[in-house]
């Protein structure tokens, strides 16, 4: 049965890519997709963030996306395929960052108005640039790009890879993310409605309820039971997938209280895929309401918080960890913390106390699920992305590097060649 | 070589008759009327296809009358003798004459305001463009709020009421953050700068926002009626859209916003083209390319993008084929530079005469010294493209404008 498999896929897979190729023809002449090379990465274990580790394993490569993974007794070196073996080294997916601001322009918050529906930042994205390119070599391949927080609402976020190519090619989806900030950065203390706190509070909730009631009457028309079509407001136009549940919130919300109003008005109320992108401060105390809705927390990048009660320094993560919060990771809020530090920030939580393997799984398929790309990036599965680094071992341990990176199946980093930066 | 000038009796009296009555009215118009001048150099770069060595050129009440390697003349014609003559340098991006404040600061949608209004025609900023042989310029207003208003195209010299060649020539957007500059969010509420943009995504929201509003003519009722016919002239593609940008994602930006909303803009500026030379190529924009550093420092900037990628945006723009001029300051030294690091000599002078004449539409009538245009050259001391030529006059309708 196996070897008539095998055998099947021999014979097809020339023909498919022949159909690919020509399918592609198009597009080809701008050098994507059809000619990306084949790899048979073999490595000590891999790390898969979708199951058990595999020792001495092999992961091929074709297209830009992982065509299979397993042990590589089993799978070998297919024909056509590169061999690239790291003897007693680690594969395991690129990791995603679930705040940063370093994906283009620095220019970041539009602070007229308390609420910016209005605006997106994937037009000033700059592929690749420098701070991505470091942040390659701390093996992040994934960013959130959002505004910042400087208002309750910055505006659209966008999903892209760290690695090089247009914006067509780095982008994963835009609209990505809504940023909204709660508390802190944004309370102004002067000027428009939203000076405190409650202020906020009100503005934020007027501003989604705007958003909900236009994508309300659209989905009315859309399922025939408003006759008339209503008119196209772009200021609220892509609130559509975030009411639709397709995109999440990205919350800058941090301390007890402030996470306490985010759970309630953003999920309890607004019915939205919420991230709790911060979660600072005392926050991990309010984890059994966290656990009960089932939300993400991204937490950082302040890893740390001195308990007056009992005079003790606790780990953020490992005290979300510790009240059962699994949907967990870390974040750099670059260049707050820089890009390439964010195995840095999971390292001081282990340090603390978070699980090692939670924290591997934290920086690839939980990050990914928050952010709702799980179909694309976060582990090493067929089908998806070939987004791998290849590390010199556990890359929570700090005496351990990323030795080559790659994105979309193309090498991006490689010690080899190119001098190790971090 | 061109033998003609055999006007009739018929046609001389019939040139005389008005010339004579203007004399009797104005005597001093009248002499410029009637000038013929005969320019004879050693070389003419003629900027349409060939260069005559030596060449002739016969010049009729400030237009081009005849050019060619001799001329007979059957009526008698002032004669200069020159070394080196090219047409007039054309200066697509200049804030020259431009006075008071050079944008509306207290709006961010003003397309219908116009820089015409507000030139002082005796600047010193046109001696020196006379100097240098820039006979015409397009001035554009500042760039401190989104939709600045209309750019004007003028000569650098010449009577008032003539040198104004086109004063609506296109709508200029302000694709950049330079619109951010003044905006404050946090100061006194009453402060007519509390307002968007603060960034660079409130610059492109106002353009998304503003054109939606025309496009779906919602009445905005902060726009006059002025405001919204130029507005309905971007939108239906018959506005020529000027988009100040720099930096690869304005440029990015500008190109989306125009595709998304049905028009192609200009580029101006486009100081980060070399990181996206074939996505401009695709785009099929236009570019005035004004980033040229004409010394080896490029700014700040080290490593290949200080030196070689700046050096030679025109090279690699002209071997993409994208349609490009120089534009900004010292052009004859711009078009040198760009010589020397990779543009063909030939394609650098073109790219500071007839490409930006024809990227400005106004090359029926400038941008080569073709019979039929209009008489604005510039002579030289020898080679335009050798940096020991100097200018040595400047002629802008037929007149001769001696440079100090």
């Amino acid at each position: 049965m196996m070897f008539t498999f095998k055998g099947f896929a021999f014979q097809t897979l020339p023909l498919c890519f022949a159909l690919c190729w020509c399918c592609d023809g198009l597009v080809a002449a701008e050098g994507d997709a059809g000619g990306k090379p084949k790899y048979a990465i073999q490595v000590a274990k891999v790390l898969t963030s979708a199951g058990e580790p595999i020792v001495n394993g092999t992961i091929l490569v074709s297209n830009g996306k992982i065509q299979s993974v397993g042990k590589t007794s089993d799978i070998g070196v297919p024909k056509g395929y590169t061999r690239i073996v790291h003897k007693s080294c680690f594969a395991m997916p690129g990791l995603i960052d679930a705040h940063s601001h370093v994906g283009g322009s620095g220019d970041l918050n539009e602070m007229v108005y308390q609420t910016n529906p209005e605006l997106r930042n994937w037009d000033q994205i700059i592929p690749h640039n420098e701070d991505l390119k470091v942040a390659i070599a701390g093996g992040v391949t994934t960013i959130c790009y959002i505004p910042g927080s400087g208002t309750n609402m910055g505006g659209w976020g966008t999903l892209m890879k760290t690695g090089p190519g247009d914006v067509s090619d780095v982008i994963i989806r835009a609209p990505g993310v809504l940023k909204i900030a709660q508390s802190g950065n944004p309370e102004r203390r002067d000027g428009e409605v939203g000076s405190g706190r409650m202020g906020m509070n009100y503005v934020i909730r007027q501003q989604l309820e705007e958003g909900r009631l236009y994508v309300r009457q659209w989905d009315d028309f859309e399922a025939g039971r408003i006759a008339n079509q209503p008119q196209v407001n772009l200021r609220l136009e892509y609130f559509k997938p975030l009411f639709h549940r397709e995109i999440p919130v990205v919350v800058h919300t941090q301390a007890y209280q402030v996470v306490q109003s985010t759970l309630r008005i953003l999920h309890d109320e607004m019915n939205l895929k919420v991230v709790i992108d911060h979660g600072t401060f005392d926050s991990y105390k309010i984890s059994d309401e966290i656990i009960k809705r089932n939300i993400p927390v991204m937490a950082g990048p302040r890893g740390f918080r001195y308990e007056p009660d009992d005079g003790q320094i606790k780990g953020i993560v490992a005290e979300y960890a510790k009240r059962g919060v699994t949907w967990l990771s870390v974040n750099t809020d670059a260049p707050v913390i820089p890009q390439e530090e964010l195995a840095f920030q999971a390292t001081m939580a282990v340090r603390y106390g978070w699980d090692e393997e939670d924290a591997v799984s934290g920086m690839t398929i939980e990050a990914a699920r928050a952010l709702m790309i799980d179909d694309r990036v976060g582990s090493l599965e067929p089908g998806k992305d070939a987004d791998i680094l290849i590390t010199t071992g556990s890359i929570v341990d700090p005496r351990n590097y990323v030795k080559q990176v790659f994105i979309d199946g193309v090498s991006v980093y490689d010690i080899a060649q190119d001098r190790r930066r971090f | 070589m061109i033998k003609n000038d055999s006007t009739s009796r018929l046609e001389i009296l019939f040139w005389l008759l008005p010339c004579f009555l203007i004399i009797l009215s104005c005597p001093t118009v009248s002499a410029q009327q009637t000038s013929r001048t005969l320019i004879k150099a050693q070389t003419i770069y003629t900027v349409d296809g060939t260069i005559l060595s030596p060449g002739q050129v016969l010049i009729q009440d400030g237009r081009i009358a005849f050019v060619g390697s001799s001329i007979e003349l059957s009526l008698p014609a002032e004669e200069v003798e020159v070394d080196t003559l090219i047409p007039g340098i054309v200066n697509a991006f200049s804030h020259a004459g431009l006075t008071g404040v050079g944008a509306e600061i207290s709006r961010e949608v003003t397309p219908e305001f116009d820089t015409a209004s507000t030139i002082d025609w005796q600047s010193r900023d046109f001696l020196e463009y006379l100097d240098q042989g820039v006979t015409t310029i397009q001035v554009l207003p500042e760039t401190e709020n989104v939709f600045a208003g209309f750019a004007c195209i003028l000569k650098s010299a010449g009577d008032i009421d003539q040198r104004l060649v086109n004063p609506q020539q296109g709508v200029v957007l302000s694709v950049s953050s330079d619109p951010t500059s003044r905006n404050r969010s946090r100061s006194r509420p009453d402060s007519i700068y509390v307002r968007q943009p603060t960034n660079r995504m409130g610059v492109v929201w106002i353009i998304r926002n503003t054109i939606h509003q025309t496009r779906l003519n919602l009445g905005n009722t902060d726009l006059s009626p002025q405001a919204l016919a130029v507005l309905n002239g971007i939108v239906d593609g018959s506005r020529p859209v000027i988009s100040v940008s720099r930096a690869d994602f304005d440029i990015r930006s500008a190109l989306e916003l125009g595709e998304t909303n049905g028009f192609l803009p200009t580029i101006y500026g486009g100081d980060e083209v070399y990181r996206m030379i074939d996505e401009f190529k695709n785009s099929k924009a236009r570019l005035v390319y004004t980033a040229l550093t004409t010394n080896s420092a490029g700014r700040s900037l080290r490593g290949p993008e200080g030196t070689e990628l700046r050096w030679n945006v025109p090279g690699k723009l002209h071997t993409a084929e994208i349609q490009f001029c120089l534009a900004g300051e010292n052009l004859l030294d711009q078009a040198q530079f760009a010589v020397r690091f990779g543009l063909p000599k030939d394609v650098a002078l073109e790219a500071i005469t007839l490409s930006p004449a024809t990227i400005l539409n106004i090359d029926k009538q400038l941008g080569s010294i073709t019979a039929g245009k209009e008489a604005d050259l510039v002579a030289l001391s020898g080679d335009p493209l050798q940096p020991t030529s100097r200018v040595l006059w400047t002629m802008i309708g037929g007149k001769i404008y001696d440079t100090p």
